[in-house]
């Protein structure tokens, strides 16, 4: 199991992830504003997975929306590897974002670049220590799609969309790994090899996986099931 | 919701874009139509000037006139006759003439006065004897010209002077120099007197070594030769040459309100004639020209004074016994102490010159050398025109070398040679100098020796020239007759020269710039001058002479009635010049409609400091009224056209975007059975009612611009605003909605990257990914580019009429007042253009960014930063910038070159000008996307997809 550098420094083992009284609300209009995440607290140990589960609207999108910081939190706290998320702007929040992977539902491949350039679409406007495409080549061999690097979005099926997204998605080497829905747009069989793929990349890499969905099967398979109901936890497995 | 949103935004959009269309063409097009009527209001308010036609003999026109349709001014001083008594009666007696006034030149008479400088107050009251030297210089061309004059000296002694009294001098004994009689009886002769000297022995009357004097002065009690108490002071001499013209009186009045500007004694009376008088205890009669005198010089010059008090050794030079040539030389060797400087202008002596010359009777009390010509017209002389080849740009004065003696010949007493003008000894640009002198007929030669001649000047009045009517500045004819305006520099350099002033006439009569006659006469007096015999010429060249049988110069023509702009007047006036030319030979110019020109004039540096000038002679063009109409018309079509163009356009765009933008919702409506016709009506209807709205805030936001900027709206544009905003969304949207009506139902379901399978270039910066999202999308990026290109046409052909027009029209004084009062349009013009292409492109990339929110959060998701993000949306902008900006450029230049009928530099200069806008306009017109994509909800995005 990956050491979090907390761990490293003091020899205590520390959560990777730690979420405190988190909270999220969205203003509806003319009545009382939705709460999508209601006091949530959460632990997670580094290279754990940990599937979020519950009926649509339940708050799953929300929370990992809100570790990804891709949205505010409006009280509480969440640590990733003992960096304060909440508060953090500006480039220290993009920064952030570049230690975080994120698989989407929808996959969101851009339509004119190659599986390759997909892969390194991230990187574009920085300039790396390594060879971005040597890695890039590299993740796809490691999602099974090394044949496939030259083709565009178009010419490839869901399944094969959803590796390059979960490629994509580990250009930068994340501690954490953020899928939402990831299977939601795939048949059952894709589906599962999917999540294969992620739980073997957790193995090889020691990658925290946070994912939500609600295919109790697929939630089974991870170390840690975590439910939800209309913004809080209900459930907290193992 | 967010689709609600979209289509809410979308909808204002399109609304906003509309109202702004609305608004710009509400504007422009009234802005348009008042300007076009403001300036033919502007030129029928200055069409008719003083005179409408000019008739010349046809060899007075330069080829430069014909060539470019021009009239020369400060002609007439040059011109020597050409058209007879006859014509002029024949002028007259075509129908439709009301006014044909004639104006004969004669030439120049010199007058002088003199000018006396008393040195009490510089004299040395401790110094037994003293010498002092006077230094006149005389101040010319706007201070460019110093001329200096031969030296006065001045001796005084405090001994006793004695001098032989004129009434003591034998005849032809010569004139016995003064006796200074010394502290010990001892008489020393000073002060010798002139030789005088022969016609083939004279200098040049400017040359110095004759243009000096010594005065002698001795202590009280000594007295002149006339038995005067000796004073301290030197006597010099201000001489003007006064050009004379004679015209009609009545024809004259009505023409110029000469009648009107008359300020002491009277006006002529109709047909004035000389009136015969006889001198006291004399045979002869002699006639008496009725004479009008200008009131003010109007030339230029000043004369300064440096009064130097010399070393003692002159005073001994004085008392040498040396003879009168040889004194003045060794005294103007001697130097000097400054002691005092005075200047004064050719206002006081001209004033006394026309005092003198309207109290003749009073003059044989002050009988002197410098006054002795006053009444008598013993001689005249006349010059030609200017010597000028065509240059480049305009002509070019070129010297014109003459043997300056000729002016001494009219000196009748032995010393008046000297009191020619100073300015004579200038550069010269016209030839032809003649004297005219008066042949006194009838006289006995034998009769006692007498030298009278036979005419007289007697001044019946003087005139005020600023009170001549000259019509409306902006039509100002040529009234040499009254005035000469002067020449203003034509470059920078003449300009510094010239310190900003104006170079005016001076008293030098063959400089380029000539005076305008400050003495008139009547036609009928014309006889007692012209009638073959009167005066006899020298040199006697046959095209020296006097014309006796065509002595008017020019004959100024005003039509009966009125006359107006409209094609019939035009018609009317060409038919009336077309029958003078006919009847008479003469050239006929028709003055009707023109204005004041500029025209480059080169004048060679003068010989006293007036350096190489580059001057603009006031000349006229002619038919200008007509040409500007006929470009205001056509400008006013053209910007009319051209906005309606932008506006249909910007609006189609505008369309075409929020159709785009509800795709998926029509083609969900196609999926569910809607046909054709059901989708036209629901677009048709909603655009039909932003149409409507639009229309409102567009004409409100017209009324608001307008009041600001203090147009003034016809309310026929403004209640036509609104129907014409429904026309112009429906028929803007009838191609996108056209076309949207018939959505292929799989579009929509389809994801949306199946609908690329194109291989690009490896995006591996931001700069290429921005292309590759530009060719990502070509119809939309052929859309932005669309709009911009449209916007940056419409800027050059903007500039290139607005220029083509200026270029059309400036150049005269009413073409450069029309420019100015449509400037306000102008720039209107522009301001619509570049607002509505900064709309217009700011539209697309709203509508760039909104389909491609999704993609924008997931960077924002990876790790970019804002800043990124920013940058991404900027390269795009400016690569949508620069491909519809070169192809606006291009589009325009083309259509501008159409137009202007060939390509020049200006024309490209507006094309490159247009595109560096559009590119400008491309980065402004990101600012509202940018803050767009600051409030994108990436989450939501991210979730929905």
């Amino acid at each position: 199991m990956r050491r979090t550098s907390a761990e490293a420094l003091t020899g205590v083992s520390v959560p990777l992830v730690c979420l405190t009284d988190v909270r999220k609300t969205f203003p509806l209009p003319g009545g009382a504003p939705l709460v999508a995440v209601n006091d949530v607290s959460l632990s997670i140990a580094a290279g754990t997975a940990v599937a979020l589960t519950g009926p649509s609207g339940s708050g799953k999108s929300t929370l990992l929306h809100l570790i990804g910081a891709v949205e505010r939190s409006d009280g509480g706290t969440i640590d990733v590897d003992g960096q304060r998320v909440t508060g953090l702007s500006g480039g220290a929040l993009a920064a952030y974002r570049r230690r975080i992977g994120f698989v989407f539902q929808r996959f969101h491949l851009l339509p004119t670049l190659t599986a390759l350039d997909n892969v390194m679409a991230p990187l574009i406007p920085f300039r790396t220590a390594f060879d971005k495409a040597a890695r890039a080549r590299e993740l796809l061999a490691m999602v099974g799609l090394a044949d496939r690097s030259a083709a565009l979005p178009s010419r490839l099926s869901g399944g094969q969309q959803q590796r390059v997204a979960i490629a994509r998605a580990l250009i930068n080497r994340p501690a954490v790994l953020l899928a939402d829905e990831p299977t939601g747009n795939l048949d059952s069989q894709t589906g599962t090899a999917i999540v294969d793929l992620l739980l073997r990349l957790r193995d090889e890499h020691a990658t925290t996986l946070i994912m939500a969905t609600h295919d109790t099967g697929i939630a089974a398979r991870c170390d840690r099931v975590v439910q939800m109901r209309d913004g809080c936890l209900t459930s907290l497995d193992r | 919701m967010s689709q609600w949103r979209v289509r809410l935004r979308r909808s204002l959009a399109l609304l906003s874009m509309i109202a702004v269309a609305v608004a710009g063409f509400t504007l422009l097009t009234g802005a348009a139509v008042t300007s076009r009527l403001d300036t033919v209001g502007t030129v029928a308010a200055n069409y008719r000037p003083v005179y409408d036609l000019l008739v010349r003999p046809a060899d007075a026109v330069l080829p430069l006139e014909q060539q470019r349709n021009l009239v020369q001014s400060g002609q007439l001083a040059g011109m020597r006759g050409g058209i007879t008594v006859d014509q002029w009666r024949q002028i007259q007696a075509v129908r439709g003439v009301s006014v044909a006034a004639p104006v004969a030149m004669i030439g120049y008479v010199m007058r002088t006065v003199p000018v006396t400088v008393d040195l009490s107050d510089q004299l040395d009251p401790t110094a037994e004897r003293q010498v002092l030297r006077v230094q006149p210089t005389w101040v010319t061309d706007a201070g460019l010209s110093q001329i200096p004059d031969g030296p006065a000296y001045l001796y005084v002694t405090r001994n006793r002077l004695d001098v032989v009294p004129n009434s003591e001098l034998e005849s032809g004994g010569g004139l016995p120099p003064p006796e200074e009689v010394d502290a010990d009886g001892q008489r020393v002769k000073i002060c010798p007197a002139a030789s005088s000297v022969g016609e083939g022995d004279w200098l040049q009357p400017t040359d110095l070594r004759a243009r000096s004097s010594l005065t002698c002065v001795g202590r009280a009690g000594s007295t002149d030769r006339e038995g005067k108490a000796m004073r301290p002071v030197v006597t010099l001499v201000w001489t003007v040459p006064f050009l004379m013209a004679a015209v009609d009186p009545d024809s004259e009045a009505a023409l110029a309100g000469l009648d009107r500007a008359v300020t002491t004694g009277r006006y002529f009376t109709s047909a004035e004639k000389p009136t015969s008088h006889r001198l006291d205890g004399m045979r002869y009669p002699y006639s008496k020209l009725p004479i009008l005198i200008a009131d003010r010089p109007q030339i230029e010059g000043a004369l300064r004074i440096d009064v130097q008090r010399l070393n003692p050794g002159a005073t001994q030079l004085v008392r040498s016994g040396s003879d009168d040539q040889r004194l003045r030389a060794a005294l103007g060797n001697e130097s000097g102490t400054p002691v005092a400087q005075r200047t004064m202008s050719i206002d006081e002596p001209y004033r006394t010159m026309v005092d003198r010359m309207l109290r003749p009777g009073q003059l044989a009390i002050e009988y002197d050398v410098a006054t002795a010509n006053t009444m008598w017209l013993h001689s005249f002389w006349t010059v030609g025109p200017a010597n000028t080849v065509q240059a480049e740009d305009g002509l070019s004065a070129q010297p014109a070398p003459y043997d300056l003696k000729i002016w001494g010949k009219g000196a009748d007493d032995g010393g008046s040679s000297r009191h020619v003008p100073m300015e004579f000894a200038d550069t010269g640009v016209r030839g032809g100098v003649a004297i005219h002198r008066n042949t006194a007929r009838g006289y006995d030669p034998q009769a006692g020796g007498v030298n009278m001649p036979d005419t007289a000047m007697g001044a019946v009045g003087t005139f005020d020239p600023a009170k001549i009517s000259l019509g409306s500045a902006l039509s100002a004819v040529p009234m040499d007759t009254y005035f000469n305006p002067g020449a203003d520099g034509a470059d920078e350099a003449s300009r510094q020269a010239l310190g900003g002033e104006r170079l005016v006439p001076n008293a030098n009569v063959t400089g380029l710039l000539s005076q305008p006659p400050l003495m008139l006469t009547t036609m009928a007096a014309l006889p007692a001058i012209f009638d073959p015999g009167a005066y006899s010429t020298e040199p006697a060249y046959p095209e020296y002479q006097l014309n006796t049988a065509a002595p008017i110069s020019v004959v100024r023509v005003r039509l009966a009635g009125e006359v107006g702009i409209d094609p019939l007047s035009r018609e009317r006036v060409r038919v009336i010049a077309e029958e003078i030319a006919r009847r008479t030979g003469l050239q006929v110019d028709i003055t009707l409609g023109s204005s004041p020109t500029a025209m480059t004039v080169y004048y060679p540096a003068g010989n006293y400091g007036r350096p190489d000038l580059a001057v603009a002679e006031p000349w006229v063009q002619k038919g200008v009224a007509a040409v500007l109409v006929h470009a205001a018309d056509r400008k006013s079509v053209l910007l009319s056209v051209l906005v309606l163009a932008v506006c249909a356009l910007a609006v189609l765009n505008a369309n075409t975007a929020a159709i785009r933008a509800r795709r998926t919702e029509y083609g969900i409506l196609a999926c569910l059975g809607w046909n054709r016709r059901h989708l036209l009506q629901l677009m048709f209807t909603e655009i039909a009612g932003i149409g409507f709205v639009a229309g409102f805030v567009g004409t409100a936001l017209a009324l608001g611009f307008a009041f600001v900027l203090g147009l003034d709206i016809p309310w026929s544009h403004t209640l036509l605003a609104i129907p014409a905003a429904v026309a112009l969304a429906l028929l803007a949207g009838g191609w996108p909605a056209w076309r949207a009506a018939r959505p292929d139902p799989g579009e929509v379901i389809r994801p949306a990257v199946l609908g690329v399978a194109v291989r690009r270039q490896a995006p591996r910066r931001l700069s290429t990914l921005a292309l590759a999202n530009l060719a990502r999308t070509p119809g939309r990026t052929a859309l932005g580019a669309m709009s911009l290109m449209i916007g940056v046409a419409a800027l050059t052909m903007l500039l290139a009429i607005t220029f083509a027009f200026r270029g059309t029209v400036t150049g005269t004084l009413l073409g450069d007042a029309v420019t100015l009062q449509a400037r306000t349009v102008d720039y209107v013009a522009v301001a619509v253009t570049i607002v509505l292409g900064i709309v217009s492109v700011a539209d697309v990339l709203y509508l760039n960014i909104s389909e491609r929110a999704a993609e924008f959060a997931l960077f924002g998701a990876v790790g970019w930063t804002g800043a990124m993000l920013n940058r991404l949306v900027v390269i795009e902008a400016i690569g949508m910038g620069v491909i519809g900006g070169t192809l606006g450029a291009a589009a325009g230049l083309g259509a501008a070159a159409a137009f202007a009928g060939g390509i020049n530099a200006p024309i490209v200069w507006c094309s490159v000008a247009a595109l560096a806008s559009g590119v400008a306009v491309t980065a402004l017109s990101v600012v509202v996307p940018i803050a767009m994509l600051r409030r994108l909800p990436t989450a939501q995005l991210l979730a929905e997809g």
